[in-house]
């Protein structure tokens, strides 16, 4: 838009964003695009009055103060985007259960860890607070250093040591990568789509469509051989 | 209280009114608003504080909003009254007349109400 470019405009913009930020980020987005759009209108009407168009507009702190009142005491909307929490929960529980699956006669917390796991991934690839490189980035932390470490003991032979060791290596690779994904987290900007790309809700679709079509064939055929069945003598 | 500030407490209340009744005649765009309510004076703010405003009008749905092309600029965001807003307008307006009777009371207790009336 031709208004971002302008320095004085948007640091006018910048100072109603930044007196503005109690305000949840939709709100606040909707508000700098109002600005925004009075400005360039007024620009059209007047060309290069610009500081005469911001005077008018006023003080960001009355504005940001004024659209605080507006929003009244609603709170902002934590759903939005999904919780970090059930991320960072999910991975957590998860990786201590695979950690625990090292001991001996711990299989199921090894099966239960890699469900946690990777429902863990998944809420981590549905969710807002990270960008999209920060989500690849996540996930081959936490595997590709488990690979490595993987191989590296079958290396050096699997006695007592070697898997203390490995052990000990994998759950502060394990710490550190899920404080780094912690303190990474973003609060989310505006509205969140989830970012499903449309050949996989399509491909979704078919299979959901085929599943559908399938089950409903064998049931008719089942039906029509049981009733078969019953009819012959 | 200074009386920039009783004037502000005073026009938050009613600036809302004030917009819907803009939009009557038919819709507007925002910065042809913001004009309009310059020129009546008492109402005169800085412009920016109206936007929140319009921002909660249309969550409201009191009104609604569409782009539409200029012939000079960029396209305009014309507001318009929904049927939401005239009815809240058609409201106000006794509400209005009543509160401001009460107020006249008052503040001009000398005064014979239907003298200023009359006026």
């Amino acid at each position: 838009m031709k208004t971002d470019t302008h320095p004085e405009i948007r640091r006018y913009l910048f100072a109603v964003d930044r007196e503005a930020a109690a305000l949840p980020p939709d709100r606040r987005a909707e508000l700098l695009d109002d600005l925004a759009e009075h400005i360039e209108v007024s620009l059209a009407e007047r060309p290069g009055a610009i500081p005469e168009i911001l005077a008018e507009l006023g003080d960001p702190r009355d504005i940001a103060a004024t659209a605080l009142q507006e929003h009244g005491p609603v709170t902002p909307d934590r759903g939005k985007g999904g919780n970090p929490r059930t991320v960072l929960g999910l991975l957590s529980v998860g990786s201590a259960l695979t950690l625990l699956s090292h001991l001996p006669d711990q299989d199921w917390a090894g099966n239960l860890g890699g469900v946690l796991n990777l429902l863990g991934v998944i809420a981590l690839c549905l969710n807002a607070w990270w960008s999209t490189t920060r989500k690849w980035q996540a996930v081959a932390a936490l595997i590709l250093p488990n690979l490595a470490l993987q191989g590296l003991i079958e290396l050096a032979g699997e006695g007592a040591v070697t898997v203390t060791v490995g052990a000990i290596l994998r759950a502060v690779i394990r710490v550190g990568v899920l404080t780094w994904l912690w303190r990474s987290r973003v609060e989310p900007r505006g509205r969140w789509r989830v970012p499903i790309p449309r050949w996989v809700a399509v491909l979704f679709w078919c299979v959901l469509g085929a599943c559908v079509i399938v089950v409903a064939l064998g049931v008719f055929f089942y039906a029509s051989l049981s009733s078969s069945i019953v009819q012959a003598p | 209280m200074e009386p920039g500030k009783t004037l502000s407490q005073l026009r938050k209340g009613v600036l809302e009114y004030c917009v819907l009744s803009l939009l009557r005649d038919g819709p507007r765009y925002g910065t042809e608003l913001l004009g309009e309510l310059a020129n009546t004076g008492a109402l005169a703010t800085s412009q920016g504080t109206v936007y929140p405003l319009l921002a909660r009008l249309r969550r409201e749905e009191l009104v609604t909003t569409d782009w539409r092309e200029s012939s000079s600029g960029p396209p305009r965001r014309y507001y318009a009254l929904t049927r939401e807003g005239q009815a809240a307008l058609t409201e106000f307006a006794p509400v209005w007349a009543e509160f401001a009777d009460a107020v006249d009371r008052f503040i001009a207790p000398d005064k014979k109400h239907s003298d200023r009336r009359a006026q």
